[in-house]
């Protein structure tokens, strides 16, 4: 949606940037087209081996977290209101200690491949069943707004019209967004994970390289750092916004949607960011992946992506005739970069960078709903309707044609995802929303289901449907029950409270776990009396059935509003007090001690024991070299010389990672096993072909071998 | 410029996101997830404390820059110190027990 006023751009490239982008689209596609035949199995296709050393991670998270519709929206922002674009990149750092030492051994140790799984784990399968089409939705929702981001990208780029066998055709958002998801879909449907995480790796070195040598460009354009710093106004050079000035960009709104919401559920939700963690060699190479993204790719990241923005602001101080301060916010990057590059080669590299770091993020998203999808809706849609036994290789093959076909129907549901988004007036905006809306009743969840022993399906199962219920509420009545919340940021009417809905939406599914867990007691009492009385079974049925006759209409108010908001009110309260009563009927056979062994971060030594198979071996070991030999056999371990497993303190059954010597190679060709029996051939290793062929290992060349615990 | 674009945002991220930090270094070392009984494990307590410290820094140079009561080079010129001396501490703290 363009804002009253609003100049917007039309062929902007000429046919040169457009040669060089296609020649750009072509590389990428062979680098990942390359790099997918590193895929064997699903693990492969979708965790790429877990084999990767973090500098590797770090650098395709780049593509991955910054190809993320940043530079349009962050530029947008950098345009409106100056530097303080940046404040979003550089607020991670308050969820670290939960994510480095809660969440990310727990799923790498309990070894779920997503977070419905972790549900089902922790909670129970209908938790599982819930947080799947939650998720679903915010996995959809996050490849629309990266599809709405490559179509804004792309439109200045295009004519408005162009002729087809003498019809003329407009060139419109959706079009442009078809063709895109058509090419996204190519390489994620044949590639894999593997082919993502270097294609990001080769893209996340060029957008930093692009965006960085556009700041160089732009600063040089206006006379220097110190006559660009000059030209901004001291309130458009402040690092952080106006606590709550403007509704469409202020400080507080934006600390919760993003600072909090968006940090944990981009840390602790987003699966796409999660298996790039779950790719590295151990969670220690995860905690050096995630810890030198946020304190120093981030912050360069966020220079990177608004500074055409700042730019942009700068020129259209000094110089309005060249870039009107009237300009689209959304298509500033464009518009900048096609100014200053001068040369139409250069320009055509950054926006080729920007376009296809931008399908990274869409692309990586797409195999991880992918991962969701055979995971959690095709493998026990399956177990329950066919029990018939396949072998580990034709699952495997099934398995990848379904992860496939699902790939590209996500694909398509992105595109739909795109229409409620561009009712905003700039990515940006909807991205917040989006982020407020859709993440605080799993963000709630998973948080408390980490780090809460205490918290139970009953409580995680109300906070999904009581808690949304409330977030359903307050969007409707924004002005009574977000307006506490809102630090002093005026109602917008036409996109009430975008950000600081996060805050209010936090606390109501706060609230509501936090009930629901404190009554656990009484509500155990009620259903032990419950379950006493002669006609059980029928009052359980009546109960539910008068649950799922308020939730509709609380539905269907939310859409038809046909009712004030009192009794709305009271029986959303009504079911928040009676949901965990059915919950707690209906689940049986959870047992605190068993459910939350090795899945809560007080029992993490647990989950490693669970990882292994046997008790850690933590004792202080070294790194040895040594050069392989195949042997016959088809175990699953591999064996070194008695000296060797000495010098790494390692005993058989003990884990071991075994990795080409080359660092640059960053992981590609290792493998993880066991130890054997051990030998008496001191620096060489026996492994097995099939060893051999995952570890893809060449012939002659040394390898590094580490115990791991 | 007003209190509310100056300072309040800042004593408002570092006040409300340092408690959330301080209590997930209290969450995560009363679970035992972050044992510091392990050589490795107090290095990221340490990098967990510098990487708060660090970005408070930052802010406060940037804020100090942006009002004028530092000039950028005075700014860019502390920050640049302050990496220094805390990059050539960590890596000396960090790699002591390597090098013995």
């Amino acid at each position: 949606m363009e804002q009253v006023g609003e100049i917007t751009f039309h062929s902007i490239g000429s046919t040169t940037v457009w040669v060089v982008m296609i020649v750009y689209f072509a590389i990428v596609m062979l680098f990942g087209t390359y790099f997918g035949r590193y895929t064997r199995s699903t693990t492969d296709f979708f965790f790429g081996g877990r084999r990767f050393s973090w500098w590797l991670i770090t650098m395709s998270i780049v593509a991955t977290g910054v190809g993320s519709h940043s530079f349009v929206k962050y530029s947008a922002k950098g345009f409106e209101h100056g530097l303080s674009s940046t404040m979003t990149y550089i607020n991670d750092w308050f969820f670290v200690p939960f994510f480095l030492f809660g969440w990310l051994p727990i799923i790498v140790y309990s070894k779920v491949r997503s977070i419905p799984e972790y549900f089902e784990k922790r909670f129970s399968p209908s938790s599982r069943f819930i947080a799947t089409i939650l998720l679903l939705v915010y996995m959809i929702g996050y490849i629309g707004i990266g599809f709405l981001t490559l179509g804004k990208a792309m439109i200045p780029l295009l004519p408005e019209s162009f002729a087809l066998f003498g019809a003329n055709l407009p060139v419109t958002l959706m079009g442009v967004i078809t063709v895109i998801a058509v090419i996204t879909g190519i390489y994620i449907t044949f590639g894999g994970q593997t082919a993502v995480i270097f294609t990001d790796l080769m893209q996340g070195f060029i957008l930093l390289f692009a965006g960085l040598l556009l700041f160089f460009f732009g600063i040089t354009y206006l006379g220097g750092f110190q006559a660009f710093w000059d030209i901004l106004p001291v309130s458009w050079r402040m690092p952080l916004a106006d606590f709550n000035k403007p509704p469409s960009f202020n400080f507080a709104g934006i600390f919760w949607q993003d600072g909090i919401a968006g940090s944990i559920g981009f840390l602790f939700m987003n699966q796409g960011l999660l298996m790039r963690f779950m790719a590295c060699k151990s969670v220690d190479e995860g905690r050096k992946a995630a810890a030198m993204n946020i304190l120093f790719v981030l912050p360069i990241s966020a220079i990177v992506v608004g500074n055409a923005g700042w730019i942009g602001k700068a020129i259209s101080i000094v110089t309005p005739d060249i870039v009107s301060p009237a300009s689209s916010p959304d298509q500033i990057f464009v518009v900048v970069a096609s100014i200053i590059m001068g040369s139409p080669v250069l320009f055509g590299f950054v926006m080729a960078a920007l376009t296809a770091a931008l399908m990274s993020t869409v692309d990586t998203l797409i195999n991880a709903t992918s991962a969701i999808f055979v995971n959690d809706v095709y493998r026990p849609i399956k177990g329950f309707v066919s029990k018939k036994l396949l072998n580990l290789k034709e699952t495997d093959r099934r398995e990848l044609g379904v992860a496939r076909i699902a790939s590209m129907g996500i694909t398509a549901l992105g595109v739909l995802a795109v229409i409620p988004f561009n009712r905003f007036p700039t990515v940006y905006e909807a991205h917040g929303y989006f982020h407020s809306t859709l993440t605080p009743p799993l963000v709630v969840a998973i948080f408390l289901g980490v780090f809460w022993k205490k918290f139970t399906p009953a409580a995680v199962i109300t906070t999904f449907l009581g808690g949304v219920a409330l977030m359903l509420l307050g969007a409707q009545y924004p002005g009574v029950l977000i307006a506490p919340f809102d630090h002093g940021i005026t109602l917008n009417p036409s996109h009430p409270y975008t950000y600081i809905r996060a805050l209010y939406n936090l606390v109501v599914c706060a609230g509501v776990a936090v009930f629901s867990v404190w009554s656990g007691g009484l509500q155990h009492k009620f259903v032990k009396w419950v379950r006493r009385l002669p006609n059980t079974n029928m009052i359980m049925a009546m109960v539910t059935s008068i649950l799922s006759i308020i939730y509709t209409v609380i539905i269907l108010s939310f859409f038809i509003n046909f009712a004030t908001m009192t009794p709305i009110l009271v029986a959303i309260i009504f079911s928040i007090l009676i949901l965990p009563l059915v919950v707690n009927y209906y689940v049986v056979g959870y047992d605190p001690e068993t459910h939350t062994k090795g899945l809560v971060a007080s029992s993490i030594e647990d989950a490693r024991r669970f990882f292994k198979g046997s008790e850690p071996n933590d004792s202080e070991s070294e790194k040895i070299k040594v050069q392989y030999k195949i042997v016959p056999g088809e175990e699953d371990e591999i064996r070194f010389s008695k000296a060797d497993m000495q010098t790494m303190a390692a005993n058989p059954g003990d884990l071991v990672y075994l990795c080409d010597k080359r660092k640059w190679l960053g992981g590609l060709k290792s493998l993880h096993s066991a130890y054997g029996k051990p030998h008496d051939e001191k620096g060489i290793v026996y492994i097995n072909e099939e060893h051999s062929k995952v570890g893809i290992f060449a012939k002659g060349k040394i390898l590094i071998a580490e115990k791991e615990f | 410029m007003p209190f509310s674009h100056t300072w309040l945002p800042y004593i408002y991220l570092y006040g409300v996101g340092g408690l959330l930090f301080g209590s997930g270094l209290i969450i995560t070392l009363k679970s035992g997830s972050l044992d510091l009984k392990r050589q490795h494990h107090r290095n990221w307590l340490l990098i967990l404390l510098y990487g708060f410290i660090y970005f408070m820094v930052m802010h406060a140079l940037w804020n100090l820059a942006a009002l004028e009561i530092l000039s950028l080079k005075t700014s860019v010129l502390i920050w640049i110190v302050f990496m220094a001396i805390t990059l050539t501490f960590g890596y000396f703290k960090l790699t002591k027990k390597a090098r013995a």
